[in-house]
């Protein structure tokens, strides 16, 4: 076990090494981006000046070597819009992402799950019906629409949920939703029939015959043996909204990484670009790494290869 | 004599009593919702509009623009052109930064060193390249010696070069300076959340008494216009900018809002890469295309009215305009007529290209200018791309294997000037022009050194007559209106250079 | 896991006839699934018969009926779903872009599957280096946080349809590739299987004779399960600016520019949001009909 989360982990830097040089080339092979720092009054003079001081006439190994060599002691280099560092300023933003990504995930898990559950218990009833029908529309609805149509309706024409920004937990609301819809209608539907499931085996049955009480069936045995699929996907959707608010960011006004992020990439501030995308995939390297170590607590028959 | 001196002392200190008495403190709070977020608070390095919004809350620049655009005297008493070189200030006495430092001579000349000091990478330079060696001849009085005569030098410093204290940004390094700014301006940065809000107060020791009339103004930043006027509709902030022409009627019915809207010097043309192999090469060409565009038209139905059409790059204001000139008329038979003279009576095809989500209804215009040049044959493909990577299509474009195409560009008139636009669009070194002419060149710059402020904007007034009536380097289109709503208990007047400031505004009583 | 291999051993053996006529008659019973095709015709009849549904050219502009509402007349014609903010006719610009956004989720659909299933097919049957190479690979591209890659790719390629649908692929295949492998590795494993390559069978025949027919199950129903997400996930990048580009009618599109005029035209972002909703709603539907038919283990998709 210990010799396999150490190979992981192994797998797991050489992944965001990976990812680093990746990015870097995606930046850089589109040019050098000192017309669109310099502003519209810049002349040609003036790029080529601002082009020397910031490097980029430097051959592209070169700068890579100095990039390199900056971000493996941590130094992503100055932000070209901020002046400050890049790696500073993404740690100052991802607070508010990671707090829209959880408190979406929890959401997500604390609605998707026992709703699923219960449907499962009350398979073809009214509720699970509707369960179904529901989640699967929900999923249909694209998120910047949903916020857009959630605003209007509970900020404007109702005005109990403040309109935008980061605050209260009442501002937490109408975002978390919007950006857990589609997570929490899958992990529902995937409850509800890894539940339906496990309830028909035999092992199940047998509890019931033995006359355990239903909640200790349920608790004891059915959930556990439904949980390896539930936390691949739980760790999958976190992954995913841990980078991905980018469109709930904006329309709720939101101060996150996504923000900044869409934003440096308009402005083709690469420091910024850089030190987002080797965070945001060092967070997903870790959550598919306590995923795999989880998997490997739930069912001791796993493989270690 | 010395009875005199007593009763003297006694009605200044009067006075002062009263007169701390007669200016109000600031009180109350504003909450404003913009949609650009402000990058950094160091005053020297950067330049964006955004930026442009909120440096002069905290900072003071020599000169100013009142909101009618006339450029006033600020932390500068007077100044005057001591020879086409030297530029001379007279500085205010007394003035302190809200650090307690004084600002003088020194001041200046150390925040236009800062400025272009290299190690900074300061992007203002631009402005400011004229300038050799500030000189500081005595406590209050500054000279700024010029390698060249640059008559314009006074615009640009009404927008940039703002006076820092010196020994606060000696102390620190740049990283900290971004986030904590000191100046002398009507208010101190109390609490800024990157992306999110800056929170200003009034700064207590401001040189103006009586200014600003508000305590504290948050401005949030809200990037997603619906979002921006359900939190004016919903009262969570009391003003918002960029206001979409499609909100306006629904802003109007509501009894507490308003729309407040002004002409900004924001002029949008579109660019025709004239090089070899381009139909439009021939100047009636390019007159065929301005004939054929419904302006009026695009401005009643896709702008809701807010634009003004334009007959050159500059409007009312702006040092050169010519009010003689007309915007070139809806004319599709003279613009076929033009055509066919020129040889190309079927037109042709091309591609233009328009930042997306760049220019207030950009694309939207760009789509009905397409519809109506296909009346005429001139059949368009509009690639509507990300500004970043236009920027990279427009620096390649003189490349020979690249074909000619056009772009939809807008040019802020910032320093109200003939020379300012000229310097993006028309001059053959600009960085996103697309016309080179020598003639128009050499008359540009021997415009830009004649003496005489007369004459020098004559012979711009006749450039631009030049370029409406024989050049046509455009396809001139129109200046914006900057939309502006706000609940009615907030006092603001828009600005010529369109710039919502957080110590214009104020609340009604 | 015993009864998983039984269904999977069975199926393979029923005759094509006999499984589309239960695929029929299971679909009969379930009034859901049947909505879902339903839907799913109509639109696909929709975009293929756009130009002979279409009332108008939905590029012809008129600055002179701007933002009509529906019903609205000009005397000649009937503008059914009103006119758009340029005086287009707003029906016929829906009925165009189902076109567009269509041929996105679909394509993108296709592409990926293609490409992961190929690459599926070859790490799990083949395993060794290239199996190790690849799912490196696909970690690779799950780390990277999708949208960033969407937004950075399209920002510097510039938007087009055959960028889009790229970018869009990009992540999916990995989800393919991985439940073919899985697939393959298991066929691979099986008795029937290994005696057919006892007896001489080529890699290529024992693929396409026996691998393949059973992969293709899962991937018929990742492929109906992502149609809908690769729409909405369309109409997301329009929001972001970094859709098809215009005069191009896509939903996305037109919700996205619909949205500023929520106040004064709502015809303009109902429409799309409303023709976006069940799209996706009967495209799921239909998903996870198939998957229920199918291949009910895939439910994690």
């Amino acid at each position: 076990m210990t010799g396999y989360a150490v190979r992981r982990m192994f797998h797991a830097i050489l992944l965001i090494k990976c990812v680093l040089v990746v990015v870097f080339l995606l930046l850089h092979i589109t040019g050098d981006p000192t017309a669109i720092i310099a502003g519209p009054d810049a002349t040609a003079d003036d790029i080529v000046r601002l082009r020397t001081l910031m490097g980029f006439d430097q051959p592209l190994w070169v700068q890579y070597g100095k990039f390199f060599l900056g971000a493996v002691q941590g130094d992503f280099g100055k932000s070209f819009e901020y002046g400050e560092s890049a790696l500073a300023l993404v740690f100052e933003h991802l607070p508010a992402s990671f707090e829209l990504a959880i408190s979406a995930f929890v959401l997500s898990v604390v609605i998707g799950v026992p709703l699923g559950c219960l449907a499962a218990f009350r398979e073809n009833s009214l509720f699970d019906r509707s369960f179904i029908g529901t989640t699967v529309f929900v999923q249909a609805v694209p998120d910047f629409w949903l916020g857009i149509m959630m605003i209007t309706f509970f900020s404007v024409h109702l005005g109990i949920l403040p309109s935008f920004g980061r605050g209260s937990w009442t501002h937490f609301l109408m975002p978390a939703f919007a950006a857990s819809t589609y997570h929490l209608a899958r992990l529902g539907r995937l409850m509800r029939s890894q539940m339906l499931e496990t309830l028909r085996q035999d092992f199940i049955l047998t509890a019931r015959a033995k006359g355990l009480p239903e909640t200790m069936v349920v608790m004891g045995h059915a959930l556990k043996n439904s949980a390896i699929p539930i936390v691949t996907v739980m760790g999958l959707d976190l992954g995913i909204l841990l980078g991905g608010t980018v469109i709930v960011e904006t329309v709720f006004a939101w101060p996150g990484a996504g923000r900044l992020v869409v934003q440096a990439i308009a402005n083709r501030d690469f420091p910024v670009v850089q030190a987002v995308v080797f965070l945001l995939a060092s967070v997903f390297v870790l959550i598919n790494l306590a995923v795999d170590l989880i998997y490997a607590y739930l069912d001791p028959r796993i493989e270690y290869s | 004599m010395k009875k005199r001196w007593v009763s003297a002392l006694v009605l200044a200190a009067a006075f002062v009593w009263m007169g701390s008495m007669a200016a109000a403190a600031p009180k109350g709070q504003v909450t404003l919702g913009m949609g650009g977020a402000v990058t950094t608070f160091d005053p020297h390095v950067f330049s964006s509009l955004p930026i442009s919004f909120h440096h002069p809350n905290v900072f003071d620049t020599l000169l100013r623009r009142t909101p009618d655009a006339k450029l006033e005297s600020y932390l500068a008493k007077s100044y005057k052109l001591l020879n086409p070189r030297v530029w001379e200030f007279k500085l205010h006495e007394g003035i302190k930064f809200s650090n307690g430092e004084p600002l003088d001579a020194e001041a200046v000349k150390f925040s236009f060193e800062r400025i272009a000091d290299p190690r900074l990478k300061s992007r203002q330079i631009a402005y400011f390249k004229s300038i050799t060696r500030v000189e500081a001849t005595d406590r209050y009085t500054v000279r700024f010696h010029l390698k060249t005569p640059d008559f314009e030098l006074p615009s640009f410093l009404g927008i940039y070069g703002f006076i820092v204290p010196p020994a606060y940004y000696k102390k620190h390094p740049p990283e900290y300076l971004a986030r904590h700014p000191v100046g002398s301006g009507p208010y101190v940065v109390k609490k800024w959340r990157k992306g999110e809000e800056v929170v200003y107060e009034a700064n207590p020791n401001y040189w103006r008494k009586g200014e600003p009339s508000i305590k504290t103004v948050t401005v949030k930043f809200i990037p997603e216009a619906t979002t921006r006027v359900a939190a004016l509709l919903s009262g969570d902030v009391d003003m918002i900018d960029s206001l979409a022409p499609g909100f306006v009627g629904r802003i109007k019915s509501s009894a507490n809002l308003e729309v407040i809207s002004g002409l900004a010097p924001r002029a949008n043309y579109i660019v025709m890469l004239i090089k070899k192999g381009a139909p439009w090469s021939d100047p009636r060409v390019r007159m065929a295309l301005n004939y054929a565009i419904d302006k009026e038209g695009i401005i009643k139905n896709v702008l809701g009215g807010f634009a003004k059409e334009i007959a050159v790059l500059q409007g009312p204001g702006s040092f050169g305009y010519n009010p003689g000139l007309k915007p070139f008329p809806y004319d599709p038979g003279k613009a076929k007529k033009l055509l066919a003279e020129a040889g190309v009576p079927n037109g042709f095809t091309t591609d233009l290209y328009i930042p997306h989500g760049r220019f207030l209804l950009g694309k939207e215009a760009v789509e009905a200018i397409a519809g109506q040049w296909s009346k005429i044959g001139v059949k368009v493909n509009i690639k509507a791309v990300e500004w970043g990577s236009m920027v990279k299509t427009i620096q390649g474009r003189w490349n020979e294997n690249v074909k000619p195409f056009m772009y939809f560009l807008a040019r802020m008139d910032t320093a109200f000037s003939a020379e300012g636009m000229y310097a993006g669009a028309i001059v053959g070194n600009s960085i996103y022009g697309g016309f080179r002419d020598a003639a128009v060149d050499k008359m540009i710059l021997n415009a830009r050194n004649i003496l005489d402020e007369e004459q020098r904007e004559k012979a711009f007034v006749e450039i631009n007559r030049l370029l409406r009536e024989e050049k046509v380097p455009l396809v001139f289109l129109y200046q914006n209106f900057e939309i502006f709503a706000k609940n009615k208990k907030v006092t603001w007047t828009p600005r010529l250079d369109a710039k919502l400031l957080a110590y214009e505004v104020g609340l009604k009583e | 896991m015993m009864e998983d291999t039984r269904i999977l051993g069975s199926y393979v053996h029923i005759g094509a006839m006999e499984r589309a006529a239960s695929l029929l008659s299971s679909l009969r019973r379930d009034w859901s699934a049947l909505l879902g095709v339903f839907i799913i015709v109509a639109v696909v009849a929709a975009a293929t018969l756009a130009p002979v549904l279409a009332p108008m050219d939905p590029y012809e502009q008129s600055l002179s009926r701007t933002l009509k509402p529906p019903l609205w007349s000009d005397g000649e014609h009937i503008f059914l779903l009103g006119t758009d903010h340029l005086g287009r006719d707003f029906l016929s610009r829906l009925i165009y872009g189902s076109r567009v956004s269509l041929i996105v989720g679909a394509f993108a659909v296709l592409l990926s599957g293609g490409v992961g299933l190929i690459v599926g097919l070859l790490t799990g049957y083949f395993g060794g280096k290239v199996d190790l190479v690849m799912m490196r690979v696909a970690d690779l591209v799950l780390s990277f946080p999708f949208i960033l890659l969407a937004l950075a790719t399209i920002a510097i390629v510039g938007p087009s349809l055959t960028v889009l649908i790229v970018v869009m692929s990009l992540r999916i295949w990995v989800i393919y590739a991985r439940v073919v492998r899985g697939e393959a590795l298991k066929i691979r494993g099986m008795e029937y299987v290994q005696a057919a390559h006892a007896m001489g069978g080529s890699h290529t025949r024992i693929i396409c004779r026996h691998v393949l027919p059973n992969v293709m199950a899962p991937v018929i129903i990742i492929a109906s399960l992502y149609l809908g997400r690769m729409i909405v996930i369309e109409s997301g990048l329009s929001f972001l600016g970094l859709g098809v580009p215009p005069p191009t009618p896509t939903w996305g599109g037109l919700l996205s520019e619909g949205r500023t005029h929520l106040y004064n035209a709502w015809w303009v972002a109902t429409f799309p949001g409303l023709a976006i909703t069940f799209t996706v709603w009967g495209a799921n539907l239909l998903g996870d009909w198939l998957r229920n038919v199918l291949d009910p283990r895939l439910r994690s998709l």
